[in-house]
């Protein structure tokens, strides 16, 4: 084959994403059995208008297909079965999460399922799991994180909020940031001070269970550049909370949140998100000039090269943890690269839509998507902090 | 993984330790026969045949060559072993006893090069990466000083085209070749990263060690993050081969993904290391060579990324 302009009239073809997702699509008949359910189920109850919607839906919405969901049982695959969730390994989590992004279904919220509910599993009490873990299940209750402050972002232990032990209550004063859907949740799991002082090493924390309807909390969303008030400032003044709502022991805070963190990393790292958005670029190029824009394509199929091998890497971390190995090197790998290849196609779909004269398109989102993807570096620890890991405790290398 | 493929891995580990290493990679690029020694060594136990095995449990996967070809890459082993054992596999039933195919990846132009290392190779099976096609199998003649191959400019005692099924098994003998060269650069930028790592944390400038800046620091987890990926991904495409499972085109994607990694995370290594990385005495421009010369024999990045965009059939 010659590669003269001639040959590249076809260069794109709309469906060419699918080529390059055939690595993960490498289905055993289980698996594949698997997919065909979720396929059909949603195909049969994602309502039209909410299909590749990148907005929050509403309180009532999001609660209206959480139950939707719950009752069909995919809203948990990542919880065990006792708990009422499927049990699920990686690999069939990345199945559903697949054919969720294929029919671009609204996602579930992912702090009170991936990231409070598992460590309420390992340090919550019987009183806490009983409460807490159906009412997630179902979606009666919503959760958000209250960890961030304004002198507390990348250096979480340098937070302020104050919390302090009185019998058999905890009085909290302090201002949390960046707590997204705090506007829309019941309940907050926030990490507050109940040590003395500012200890190094963030020594002095503890986990608190915060009920958002407790007088005193004061919540105001932050409209962000993308335009969404995804995020809030809550303020804690003179918050009272039981005792008892304690997420582990006292001052053992810190371990709490490493531990739900290190839970959570491999599981919201797929690639699928990605796929998602290389399946846009390439029904938009396939449909404007850049379907024969040698330039453009090479860019395309670096990126999409790019993205498989971030697959294949998702692959291999499946693997190792079913066999019971550690994870470490592969999750924070996943880390550090999912946001940047995510922004990096969110540029290419911008492009994209701007040639194919579809910039305004409500259905590509094109702008909200590029403007939303610059958080992905940002939260849950910035780009740089997960170069740190893996220097420091991968590597390593000495601490800076 | 079989039993058997494990202990092959040992094996052949073994071998690549004791027959390889910088030191001679060195004496190999001032003219010393190293390759010969190590050839020896490898036909002696017939290691040229084991993709030949028959099918079946003790079959050798093509997983099994990929890792020993990060072990060869990492080693800066020069013969090399996966070619003439894939080659061997697609070409016995038209060999004469004896003779040492390889398989040469040409392209549109026509012309190849030869790895001086294959100078013992008697027959080069040309398969057109652009096409797909196998143009043949030609008797390689050993009568130019430059290590190039032109199909038009040898003999060729198979001017018959193979057909239907045959070109089939070339493309899926060349895309197992591909993927165990995208695991050997693997292999030779993760050494070129170690290289680099011993010395930023021993090495101390400004009263720290070199390890401890951050932006070090940046440039070595960026470059374990580029091998990690690069590994999983020829590792993962060869199982899919090995269950007959592999798409089109990906092997080059694999390629050209490792071509990339290589010179990056090997260039990255010398730039760690300063201006010691830079002379000659020391190890880290061995790694760097070796990938320019697995590089000019499989063609740059770009092409692979094309062959991507655009896989050949047949």
């Amino acid at each position: 084959m010659a590669f003269s302009n001639d040959d590249m009239t076809t260069a794109i073809s709309a469906n060419r994403w699918e080529h390059s997702a055939a690595l993960l699509r490498n289905d055993t008949p289980e698996l594949n059995r698997l997919r065909l359910e979720v396929r059909d189920w949603l195909e049969k109850n994602t309502p039209a208008e909410w299909r590749d919607c990148i907005s929050v839906l509403s309180k009532e919405h999001q609660r209206a297909w959480h139950k939707r969901v719950a009752e069909a049982g995919y809203a948990a695959p990542h919880w065990p079965a006792c708990y009422g969730g499927l049990g699920a390994s990686l690999r069939e989590q990345l199945v559903i999460a697949d054919e969720w992004a294929r029919a671009g279904a609204p996602m579930l919220r992912n702090i009170p399922m991936r990231f409070l509910a598992p460590g309420l599993m390992k340090f919550g009490t019987d009183a806490q799991k009983a409460f807490f873990l159906p009412r997630l299940l179902s979606g009666e209750i919503a959760v958000c994180q209250l960890y961030s402050e304004s002198e507390a972002g990348s250096d979480l232990g340098n937070l302020r909020t104050s919390a302090v032990v009185d019998g058999d209550v905890v009085i909290v004063n302090g201002t949390k940031l960046w707590s997204t859907g705090a506007d829309q949740s019941d309940w907050g799991f926030a990490l507050v001070r109940t040590g003395d002082q500012i200890l190094p090493g963030s020594k002095g924390l503890s986990m608190l269970l915060i009920d958002l309807a407790t007088p005193g909390i004061h919540i105001r969303p932050i409209p962000t550049i993308y335009g969404d008030d995804e995020f809030c400032e809550v303020i804690l003044d003179n918050v009272i909370a039981p005792r008892s709502n304690l997420l582990g022991a006292l001052n053992q805070g810190w371990l709490v949140s490493n531990e739900i963190l290190a839970a959570e990393r491999l599981s919201s790292s797929h690639p699928v998100p990605c796929f998602s958005m290389l399946r846009k670029i390439t029904a938009l190029a396939s449909r404007s000039a850049l379907s024969t824009d040698p330039a453009f394509e090479d860019r395309l199929a670096k990126i999409e090269i790019d993205l498989l091998a971030m697959s294949a890497l998702y692959l291999s971390a499946c693997e190792a943890a079913g066999n019971g190995a550690a994870i470490g090197t592969a999750s924070s790998v996943l880390k550090a690269r999912v946001p940047d290849i995510l922004q990096q196609l969110s540029a290419l779909l911008l492009e994209a839509a701007s040639v194919a004269g579809e910039s305004d398109s409500i259905e590509i989102n094109a702008a909200r998507l590029y403007l939303q993807s610059r958080r992905s570096t940002i939260y849950g620890g910035t780009a740089e902090i997960q170069r740190n890991i893996i220097a420091q405790r991968i590597l390593g290398l000495p601490a800076s | 993984m079989s039993e058997q493929n494990a202990l092959i891995i040992e094996q052949l580990t073994r071998i690549a330790s004791d027959l390889g290493g910088p030191a001679r990679y060195r004496a190999y690029l001032e003219g010393d026969n190293v390759s010969d020694r190590q050839w020896d060594a490898l036909a002696k136990d017939g290691w040229h045949l084991m993709a030949s095995a028959p099918a079946g449990a003790d079959a050798v996967s093509l997983e099994t060559l990929c890792a020993i070809s990060e072990y060869f890459g990492a080693e800066l082993f020069v013969v090399p072993l996966m070619n003439v054992t894939i080659a061997h596999a697609l070409t016995e039933c038209f060999l004469p006893p004896g003779a040492i195919p390889v398989i040469v990846p040409g392209d549109d132009t026509g012309r190849s090069f030869l790895l001086p290392a294959l100078i013992r190779a008697t027959h080069a099976a040309y398969i057109n990466q652009d096409s797909g096609i196998y143009e043949g199998l030609i008797e390689i003649t050993h009568d130019q000083p430059a290590p190039t191959l032109h199909p038009d400019g040898q003999r060729r005692i198979l001017e018959q085209r193979p057909t239907g099924r045959s070109e089939n098994r070339a493309q899926h003998a060349l895309d197992a070749l591909l993927l165990t060269a995208a695991s050997e650069l693997s292999g030779i930028a993760n050494a070129a990263l170690q290289l680099a790592l011993q010395h930023i944390k021993l090495r101390k400038q400004f009263r720290r060690l070199l390890g401890s800046f951050q932006a070090v620091q940046h440039r070595a987890a960026d470059s374990m993050i580029a091998v990690e990926e690069a590994r999983s991904l020829a590792r993962q495409l060869a199982r899919l081969h090995d269950e007959g499972h592999l798409p089109a085109g990906l092997a080059h994607a694999a390629l050209s993904k490792s071509i990339e990694v290589a010179f990056s995370v090997c260039s990255s290594s010398i730039q760690m290391l300063g201006a010691i990385g830079f002379t000659a005495e020391h190890d880290a421009g061995l790694y760097l060579k070796r990938t320019m010369e697995i590089c000019r024999f499989y063609g740059p990045a770009a092409s692979h990324r094309v062959r991507f965009a655009h896989p050949a059939t047949p």
